[in-house]
């Protein structure tokens, strides 16, 4: 298969954001996320949503590759706004139908909750837009391991997600290859487990499970034959480093998640909807 | 004092049957040994020893005078004896080349500004100098192989150990890391090679046969290949320069017993030049001109039978063409890759492909890495729809979509690893799988196991209720087997079908083949890497090379132009090349291109006779 | 050889929770649950966006064979990929919670009791509260994060939430049951059994 096709969500670019410290971005995009979540009014949505155009400018990520980052996700937007003008009664009525009936609170809550649905998403998707995933496993190891003393294994989680996303590829084409094979040997395969019966379904998994348990074998011997033994005494090829411009990112994202919550909060006349 | 250092060491993973059955051996710093076995005679284990991954029940293993068995020996030993493995995907831990290389040192300790030279140090020694930031499943096999050498390396062993670390490349892969080694072993390196190929065997300064965990022989290569019904028994093969120079003891020419295929050509050379000068008269007859003169006095096997696969300028690609504009865009193609197999950037998998398989025919298809050859047999039974072009099948096309659901029953594809595809609980279930979904009643599918297990060898009794996982893996891939020839199939496609096994094993499955083409009269279209077995086999090959067709004929043809095939990563059969490396030191002998080992033997035989008589 | 190295070397000790082993086979199981995540099969091709997604398999499996705590590292692990591929991290956060939902029963009963019998029972439990859980999670994370109405979302519990998450629960059970049984061979090998190849 392409490279990472899964993965054709990073966006080579050289641009302030992606030269920020990995667990700068992690943090941020909470912030973001979070902000986006207490948005209390067009008004606040508005700042955000102005917050969030100007970081993927700043970090050179042209609109259509954000949007397309969001679209396998955008029937989400699309229920909850239908779930919402259905539903939501209130204010002038503009369609009466008898069973359906569209209200001016329903198209106006539509429009808001798509809106921060939205944000939301693309907030999300900045991270991995503008960060390679083995900064991402990285930059999550340090973050957690303040907590490795309670004993979360943070060390750990990070290998384990590097190796699985290393290993995705592999396992896409594998399991490619078994479904070729099976197909070969006149599998009904079909799409739906419910209507192919699930034997076809397992007739693909197993082989999946078997090959990663092999593939477990040989690499755990390497990894031990190259000295492997855990985080203690670990260096490493490109240290993670936090310089000036983190600190910056750092005070505008708590800036822009405190804006947003006060915009919310002066437009009160509007908060009554949510 | 040596390195390794065995003495008496024996190891058993369950208690019962030991993998290591008192082994006692010594091997001195900067040596190049080769160690060789059948399939489960413990030469992993052995591996494993030195590398302190195991440590004996009994006995001791030393490695740089530290006793493995030493907890706090353990990892002194582990970074300085380097171990690279069978599967190059297995070994791979980063997604980013340096990182990978990195993950070594990193472990040790290693300050980051010092980390960086290493890895740029270890990258320059196996040939991958600007690779850095490539990601690593972008590779060929043969590449990625060589990042797990340079990953070893940058934790600067002393030795290095490789099990099987050339088993799964092609022979352009395979040659670059055996020259790898080589330089490496110059600089000093010890190294500890583990191998099924007899002929890399005939390269290192000592060999070491494995039987049952136990040292069966031990010398240079030229005292261990001597020995021949030793090596028989032992589930090996002796090397083609080994044999060649049997065959001609055998008819009286005083030769030395050679491991070495170089250096039995020397002696060859100066033993024919000694003899006279070759007579302008015998000069300049193109080998195979008398093979096809040979061939055509026999019409060829089945000139007239119809064609059972025939395809039509075939054309195919994996993606569609919005990705190929992303794909160019964020990957921009070095110059460097293509000489490590094909480009990763190429848009076509096979390009305008017409040829056709006969009904009754042993066909082989050869090529190297990535050149097309799975792509293709997945388009002959209709598992791929060609972009371009189409695809016949018995005369009808695969496009009819009841002749591609006839196709897929009659023609069985055996893939790569097929035992990588077993999943039922039962050998039985896996086996009645293919005839299950074909619908089949309950005694066609019972008489279908019997008949498919019989074909492999197994016992389908014995076998019916074991788990196929508990199978070692030569009976696993027979099992797999069996599952494709329980559909009844007339023909049988097969994805380098011997890969991984030993060379017992891998006679035996070849002759399995043989005999179902002659017993039961199917055609047979196999993929290999292997030359001689193409030779041996086929009766016809068709070579690609990056998913164009680069030749097609009898094998006699095929292998006539050496230099052609070498250009496209391949090789030709030992006998073939033999014949040429004589011929280009003026010496020409009476025979084809593509002669068996005992035609060449007498051959040269006689030639020298010729000369002496001729003084 | 200099005894600086040798010392360095000496002090060297595994500080992981789980042998390299065991957290390869982890890392491994959960690049499959990625996979997996991908791979939604519609459940009812009317509806298709109810995606039935049998992510949780290799978790569940990796629940049975080495314990609770690997069990939720993979499924968390596979959730965050998954959240950090999509960018949607209430999906992501609801994943997690179910994950830990359907793992944590059938990995504890099954700890407890290794048999085939302990296995289905702690499956049917964690069915149960896999069924509980989504319910609990809609009623909350749908109205915050998506604004749809509490009593909206109530009001789907029984024509929408429950039945779609009990088939779900359903295929992932049986699933981790298979799969677990075949392969259970490779997790413990047999005594006899050759590998190496
Ligand atoms: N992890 C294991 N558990 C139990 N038995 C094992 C294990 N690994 C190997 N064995 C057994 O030990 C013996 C030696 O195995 P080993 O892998 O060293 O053979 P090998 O010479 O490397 O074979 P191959 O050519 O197939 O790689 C075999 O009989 C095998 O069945
Ligand atoms: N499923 C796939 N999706 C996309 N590209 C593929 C896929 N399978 C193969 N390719 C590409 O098509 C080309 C031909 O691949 P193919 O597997 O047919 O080669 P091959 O001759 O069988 O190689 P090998 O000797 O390594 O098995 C390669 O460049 C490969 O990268
Ligand atoms: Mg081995
Ligand atoms: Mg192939």
């Amino acid at each position: 298969m392409p490279t990472g096709a899964l993965f054709g969500r990073y966006w080579e670019a050289d641009s302030p954001v992606h030269r920020l410290d990995p667990r700068t971005k992690i943090v941020g995009t909470l912030l973001l996320v979070i902000a986006a979540l207490c948005a209390g009014s067009f008004a606040a949505l508005g700042f955000l949503a102005v917050c969030v155009a100007g970081f993927f400018i700043l970090a050179k990520v042209p609109i259509h590759q954000a949007l397309r980052s969001i679209a396998p996700l955008s029937f989400i937007i699309v229920l909850t706004a239908l779930f919402n003008v259905f539903y939501v009664q209130g204010g002038d009525v503009y369609v009466d139908w008898g069973w359906l009936t569209i209200s001016q609170q329903g198209v106006y809550l539509a429009v808001f909750m798509a809106v921060r649905l939205t944000l939301l998403l693309l907030s999300g998707s900045l991270l991995t837009l503008t960060t390679t995933s083995l900064d991402i496993t990285e930059a999550m190891e340090r973050l957690l391991t303040p907590l490795a003393r309670i004993g979360v294994p943070a060390h750990e989680f990070s290998l384990v997600m590097g190796i699985a996303l290393r290993f995705l590829p592999q396992f896409a084409s594998e399991f490619k290859t078994i479904r070729t094979a099976q197909l070969a040997r006149g599998a009904k395969l079909a799409t739906s487990p419910v209507k192919g019966g699930l034997a076809g379904l397992v007739s693909l998994l197993v082989p999946l499970f078997a090959s990663a348990f092999r593939h477990a074998d040989t690499l755990s011997s390497a990894m031990d034959a190259r000295c492997y033994h855990g985080a203690t005494g670990r260096t490493r090829l490109n240290p993670l480093r936090f310089a000036r411009r983190d600190a910056v990112a750092f005070a505008v994202l708590v800036a822009t998640l405190a804006l947003t919550i006060v915009f919310g909060i002066l437009s009160v006349a509007n908060r009554r909807i949510v | 004092m040596p390195i390794i250092d065995f003495e008496n060491a024996r190891f058993s993973y369950d208690g019962k049957r030991d993998a290591l059955d008192g082994v006692t051996i010594a091997i001195e710093a900067g040596s190049f040994v080769c160690v060789l076995g059948g399939n489960g005679s413990g030469k992993s284990t052995l591996a494993k020893h030195v590398n302190a991954l195991l440590a004996p029940d009994a006995g001791c293993v030393r490695v740089l005078d530290c006793d493995t068995s030493e907890p706090d020996n353990v990892f002194f030993v582990r970074s300085n004896a380097g171990m690279v493995f069978q599967n190059p995907d297995d070994q791979i831990v980063a997604s980013v080349i340096e990182n990978d290389v990195a993950f070594g040192p990193e472990n040790l300790g290693v300050p980051a500004d010092e980390l960086r030279d290493r890895v740029e140090a270890a990258l320059a020694q196996v040939g991958l100098q600007g690779f850095e930031k490539k990601q690593t499943e972008t590779l060929s096999g043969g590449q990625k192989q060589r990042v797990a050498v340079a990953g070893v390396l940058a934790m600067e062993p002393q030795i290095l150990v490789l099990d099987e670390a050339s088993a799964m490349l092609d022979p352009r892969g395979r040659t670059g890391l055996l020259r790898v080694c080589r330089e490496l072993n110059d600089k000093g390196l010890t190294i500890v090679l583990i191998t099924h190929f007899m002929e890399e065997a005939a390269l290192a300064d000592r060999v070491i046969v494995l039987d049952r965990g136990q040292i069966a022989l031990d010398g240079t290569p030229e005292e261990v290949f001597l020995q021949a019904e030793r090596l028989a028994a032992l589930a090996l093969d002796i090397p083609f320069a080994t044999r060649l120079s049997q065959e001609l003891r055998q008819r009286g020419v005083s030769i030395g017993m050679h491991a070495d295929e170089a250096s039995l050509e020397e002696e060859l050379v100066s033993l024919l030049e000694g003899a006279g000068e070759t007579p302008p008269s015998l000069v300049a007859r193109k080998p195979h001109d008398i093979d096809t003169s040979v061939r055509e006095a026999e019409p060829p096997a089945g000139e007239t039978s119809p064609h059972l696969i025939e395809f039509k300028n075939v054309s195919f690609t994996y993606e569609p063409r919005s990705q190929k504009q992303h794909r160019e865009s964020s990957v921009a193609p070095s110059g460097k890759q293509a000489d490590w197999g094909r480009a990763p950037s190429e848009y076509w998998a096979l390009r305008d492909l017409s040829f056709s398989v006969r009904v009754g025919e042993f066909f082989g298809i050869a090529g190297h890495t990535g050149s097309g050859k799975s792509t293709l047999i997945q388009l002959a039974n209709g598992l791929l729809k060609p972009t371009t072009g189409s695809v016949f099948a018995n005369g009808r096309p695969l496009s009819d979509k009841s002749v591609a659901t006839e196709a897929r029953r009659d023609i069985g594809v055996v893939f790569q690893y097929p035992e990588h595809q077993l999943f039922a609980a039962t050998v039985f279930d896996d086996v009645a799988f293919g005839p299950r979904n074909l619908g089949y009643s309950t005694a066609q599918i019972e008489e279908g196991y019997r008949r498919a297990m019989e074909l492999v060898h197994l016992d389908p009794d014995g076998l019916r209720d074991r788990s196929p996982f508990s199978l070692s893996g030569g009976q696993q891939r027979r099992v797999a087997f069996a599952g494709v020839l329980a559909m009844k199939p007339s023909a049988l496609v097969l994805d380098e079908p011997v890969a991984g096994l030993d060379p017992k094993s891998k006679r035996q499955f070849l002759e399995l083949l043989t005999e179902l083409r002659r017993d039961h009269g199917m055609t047979i279209v196999i993929v290999s890497h292997n030359m001689d077995d193409l030779a041996e086999l086929c009766d016809r090959i068709l070579v690609l090379n990056e998913g164009k067709l680069f030749a097609l004929g009898e094998p006699a043809l095929i292998f006539s132009d050496e230099s052609a095939l070498k250009a496209v990563g391949l090789g030709v059969p030992h006998t073939a090349h033999m014949v040429n490396r004589l011929a280009a030191s003026g010496i020409s002998l009476p025979i084809g291109a593509m002669p068996s080992i005992e035609d060449l033997a007498e051959a040269i035989a006689e030639t020298l006779a010729a000369r002496h008589l001729e003084r | 050889m200099s005894t600086s190295a040798q010392n360095q070397s000496t002090q060297i000790k595994n500080t992981n929770r789980w042998s390299t082993k065991q957290l390869v086979t982890m890392a491994l199981m959960c690049a499959i649950a990625i996979l997996l995540s991908f791979l939604e099969f519609p459940i009812f091709p009317a509806a298709s966006f109810l995606k039935l997604d049998i992510s949780f398999v290799p978790s569940a499996v990796m629940g049975f064979a080495y314990g609770t705590g690997p069990g939720i590292l993979v499924g968390i692990a596979c959730a965050v990929a998954h959240g950090a591929i999509t960018g949607n991290w209430v999906g992501c956060l609801m994943n997690i919670i179910a994950c830990c939902a359907f793992i944590i029963p059938a990995a504890a009963v099954y700890k407890r009791n290794r048999t085939f019998k302990g296995a289905m029972i702690g499956l049917v439990i964690s069915i149960v509260s896999l069924v509980v859980a989504a319910c609990i999670a809609n009623l909350i994370v749908d109205p915050l994060f998506y604004g749809m109405p509490f009593d909206v979302v109530a009001g789907l519990i029984v024509p929408a939430i429950l039945p779609f998450n009990i088939i779900k629960g359903i295929v992932i059970a049986v699933l981790t049951g298979i799969v677990y049984k075949s392969i259970s061979n490779l997790i413990t090998p047999a005594k006899d059994q050759v590998k190496g190849r």
